[in-house]
């Protein structure tokens, strides 16, 4: 082969390797897998994640919002083994996820709605606002 | 030694842009709808009565004028069973015509030709200005169709003439027109496309494209008095910084035209430099506060790349369109130039991504041709070291945006789906949660886009490679 056309070869790898990938993930092949994998989380972790699509997701093939379900490490602040949705959401700090764990679970006994709300009030006022409000609690039930 | 017929280079350039597609199409099905943009044409179709109810309040209305583009989504939202499968099938649809049409168009026959034609799909699925085309549904990505009939016209006049193709033109130019402002470049580009030579378009065609654009601009500015929005209607890059909308009017309001001129400034050297981006020169801001990132670096060296290697080949192709002995390289050089320039001096208003598509495509074309005739140079005594390097450099870089667009769309998509599932309809459109057939449109389009499954990121390999790619 001629040394240009070897050359231009060469400047067609690249475009052609980013062909071959588009056309691996088109077919479905295990590329396709590695750069788009399958969501593995439960509902805690992606509460804690603040993945509120998949707690939706999960939510509506009936994932149980309410349980405490293991987390895995380096999701929060302290490593905790196991929660529910809601207390993940709530350690997370992010308003619109505790909204939509809210919407999933929005229930909860009197003692875990005091619970949940105190440990928001350590955290976010607004959050903490957002859980009495909902729960109708009065000013005052963390003393 | 065997020759390798010409045509083995169109089909392999041609499989290539199929390749793209498919893959771009497999993350635009596994992505949800557009929230912001999309959600509400959805629910405006589902309220309105008919197509003829929904034309007709279109053809009315203030600051833009996009009648059809409301039509067709109406048309789109009665004839689906499945709103969400539908928009993404006709996302598909475009992302598939937008890359063929192009490997039509720029129909490599050498294998300089092929190697600068995999480069140029590389611009095509890689520059910023058309990112937007595959990331968002509007929800039928009204860029992408005109790209796509920009294209359209760039085959049918790089073809020999025919009858057919002088009513197609203006038809397209039509739609386009009809569809959203930018639409008018159709009818630019069959102009411009007819100067330099490329004939399968009439003159006829020609003329008919012209009477429809001067007849789009009579009913538009005159009959129905919409001129276009106001120095208001959007927030805008300046300089280092952003302006609001309060902010133009106060220092603008009195005299637009500096504004207008460092808009069109800017969108000129997006496309070209990557540079500013949307009105904003962030690179150098980023530059001057110790800040800048590796992509960018990637971004302004790819595009000054291949801009100087442009501008390298407009100078002798001015001068042999002077002579009236242009080729059909220097066409699409001379055709990139025009429409870049006429798409720059459309965003006069305001400087944004997608609007530039158009001109970016184009660009992608004189890429093809000043590239191919770069690699032709290269068994010649005194430029092959150079042109070498400037060609496998371009390649590189551009293949890594082109790459960091399949991230950059994981990314887009995990924010749209966790958009779609924090919205309250109810809290922002109380109207439309009150209405029962739209409110189920909303939850089914809301339970569709969280079940696509797109990773967190953390889990993806967008955190590995995040300094080196433009990931949203």
């Amino acid at each position: 082969m001629r040394s240009p056309d070897r050359l231009l070869w060469i400047v067609a790898a690249a475009p052609v390797a980013v062909g071959l990938f588009a056309l691996s993930l088109g077919l479905g092949t295990p590329a396709a897998a590695w750069f788009w994998p399958e969501p593995a989380t439960n509902i805690a972790e992606a509460a804690a994640l603040g993945d509120a699509a998949r707690m939706r997701a999960l939510a509506a093939q009936g994932a149980a919002v309410d349980a405490a379900l293991p987390l895995r490490p380096g999701l929060l602040e302290g490593n905790p083994p196991a929660m529910s949705a809601l207390e993940a959401a709530i350690q997370r700090g992010e308003y619109a996820v505790v909204e939509v764990a809210l919407e999933l679970w929005d229930n909860p006994a009197h003692q875990d709605a005091v619970r949940l709300y105190c440990a928001a009030a350590i955290r976010s006022r607004e959050i903490a606002e957002l859980l009495r409000v909902r729960f109708d609690l009065g000013l005052g039930v963390c003393r | 030694m065997t020759t390798v017929p010409a045509r083995a280079w169109t089909w392999s350039t041609a499989v290539l842009a199929a390749a793209l597609a498919l893959g771009l199409s497999w993350c635009i099905t596994h992505s949800p709808p557009t929230l912001y943009d999309g959600l509400g044409p959805i629910l405006d179709a589902r309220a309105s009565p008919s197509a003829a109810s929904m034309w007709e309040s279109a053809w009315r209305s203030a600051g833009y004028w996009r009648p059809l583009r409301l039509t067709q989504i109406k048309l789109l939202v009665d004839a689906s069973a499945d709103v969400a499968v539908t928009f993404t099938a006709v996302h598909v649809a475009l992302t598939f015509a937008a890359f063929l049409l192009f490997a039509a168009w720029i129909r490599p026959r050498s294998l300089s030709e092929f190697a600068a034609g995999a480069l140029a799909l590389m611009i095509v699925a890689g520059h910023h200005s058309l990112f937007t085309l595959f990331s968002e549904a509007y929800p039928v990505n009204h860029f992408l169709e005109i790209v796509v009939l920009t294209l359209a016209v760039g085959v049918l006049a790089r073809g020999r003439p025919a009858w057919w193709k002088d009513l197609m033109a203006p038809l397209l130019l039509a739609i386009g027109m009809l569809t959203i402002e930018s639409g008018i470049l159709i009818g630019v580009a069959a102009v411009v496309f007819w100067i330099v030579g490329w004939r399968g378009v009439s003159g006829r065609g020609i003329a008919a494209v012209i009477a429809f654009a001067v007849a789009y601009l009579w009913l538009r500015l005159v009959v129905l008095d919409i001129a276009g929005p106001a120095l208001d209607e959007r927030a805008t890059g300046w300089w280092l910084s952003r302006l609001e909308p309060a902010d133009i009017v106060a220092r603008f309001g009195t005299n637009p035209l500096p504004f207008y001129a460092y808009n069109v400034m800017a969108a000129l050297l997006d496309v070209l430099l990557s540079e500013p981006r949307a009105g904003t020169w962030l690179i150098t801001e980023r530059w001057m506060t110790g800040s800048l990132q590796p992509w960018m670096i990637v971004h302004l060296a790819s595009s000054t790349l291949v801009t100087a290697v442009m501008i390298v080949a407009l100078v002798p192709a001015w001068r042999r369109w002077r002579q009236g002995a242009l080729t059909e390289r220097d066409r699409f050089v001379l055709a990139a130039f025009a429409l870049v320039t006429a798409n720059a001096g459309l965003s006069f208003g305001y400087v944004k991504d997608e609007v530039l598509s158009v001109g970016a495509v184009l660009y992608a074309g004189g890429a093809f041709a000043s590239l191919a005739a770069l690699g032709d140079r290269l068994d010649q005594p005194r430029v092959p070291v150079l042109a070498a390097l400037m060609l496998v450099c371009a390649s590189v870089l551009w293949s890594s945006r082109a790459a960091g667009t399949f991230l950059a769309l994981q990314a887009s998509a995990y924010k749209v789906a966790t958009d779609w599932a924090v919205y309250s309809l109810e809290r922002e459109l109380p109207a439309d949660w009150a209405a029962p057939d739209r409110r189920q449109t909303f939850l089914e389009l809301r339970q569709w886009s969280v079940e696509r499954g797109v990773p967190h990121p953390a889990f993806t390999p967008q955190r590995k490679v995040s300094p080196y790619l433009e990931i949203p």
